[in-house]
């Protein structure tokens, strides 16, 4: 009788610790699932978009700013679209102003503040 | 007025000469990318010039950023001891076969004045589908076009601030 008390205090007691085992790793599928969700769930907005077009075309157009007015073209389209973007994530009025006026400024200071939210946004 | 001139020309030269560098780095594309060297040369000669000598990191996808920046140390110095992205230790490479390894403090303080200052040469990366080199000449370029991205490499001066910044985005 004793026996046979013994094997089932045994049984319990693995099938407890693989229940256990078995919840660990479900609870590891999920909070790798949910970094991955994290990773993922940054979804570019138009603002983010266009801003990084502008910032392309600015860049790729540079060699060739002796024509001044492709670079009028594309500083204006690089400050309207980084103005937008810096407005949709926050940035306050009096910051953008500081910095728009001069595209040496305003790529630096908009890549930083893109950057930050993005970060952000992740964690 | 030929006085009043060579001060302002004086001036002008000292601020660029003494102008504070950063180093930055924005991965915006969707693939990891993969930094395998940093390197930096002489503001005039070929010699000596430095190159990273640790391990390569990665710069996560869309949200990754790298910023090498010392506000603390005088400012013709290239900030080989970083505050914010640390760089444990560089080669000082002096001639096509010598280099002494060195820790990132005393990297930086191999630039004694301004005549020994160190400006950014370039940074070799891979992002998953293929590798490229960006930044300036010799080795370098400020475009890479790549299968899946593009980086674009460009210097921007405000005051005294000098930011070398590199920009990687999908294509």
């Amino acid at each position: 009788m004793k026996k046979l008390l013994l094997s089932a205090l045994c049984a319990s007691v693995f099938l407890f610790s693989c229940a256990s085992a078995s919840d660990e790793s479900i609870s590891e599928t999920t909070k790798t699932s949910q970094t991955q969700a994290k990773t993922s769930s940054i979804t570019k907005t138009t603002e983010m978009i266009n801003f990084e077009s502008a910032l392309k075309k600015y860049m790729q157009n540079k060699p060739y700013f002796d024509d001044a007015k492709l670079k009028e073209e594309s500083e204006n389209e690089l400050r309207l679209n980084a103005t937008k973007l810096l407005v949709a994530i926050g940035t306050t009025g009096s910051e953008i102003k500081e910095n728009e006026s001069n595209v040496n400024t305003l790529i630096p200071f908009t890549l930083k503040k893109y950057s930050a939210f993005l970060n952000a946004s992740k964690n | 007025m030929k006085k009043y001139l060579f001060i302002v020309f004086a001036i002008a030269l000292g601020a660029t000469a003494t102008a504070q560098k950063k180093l930055y780095i924005y991965n915006l594309s969707s693939n990891d990318v993969t930094v395998s060297d940093i390197l930096t040369k002489h503001v005039t000669s070929e010699y000596p010039k430095f190159e990273d000598n640790v391990s390569n990191f990665i710069i996560p996808a869309i949200t990754g950023n790298f910023e090498l920046s010392n506000s603390s140390i005088p400012t013709y110095r290239f900030p080989f001891f970083s505050e914010v992205d640390a760089v444990a230790n560089w080669n000082r490479i002096t001639s096509a076969t010598t280099f002494t390894s060195l820790a990132a403090g005393a990297a930086t303080l191999t630039q004694t004045n301004s005549s020994q200052a160190q400006i950014f040469h370039c940074v070799k990366y891979d992002d998953g589908s293929a590798s490229g080199i960006i930044g300036t000449t010799p080795l370098g370029s400020n475009e890479v076009v790549l299968i899946d991205t593009t980086a674009y490499y460009d210097v921007f001066i405000s005051g005294t601030l000098v930011e070398y910044t590199i920009v990687i985005l999908d294509n």
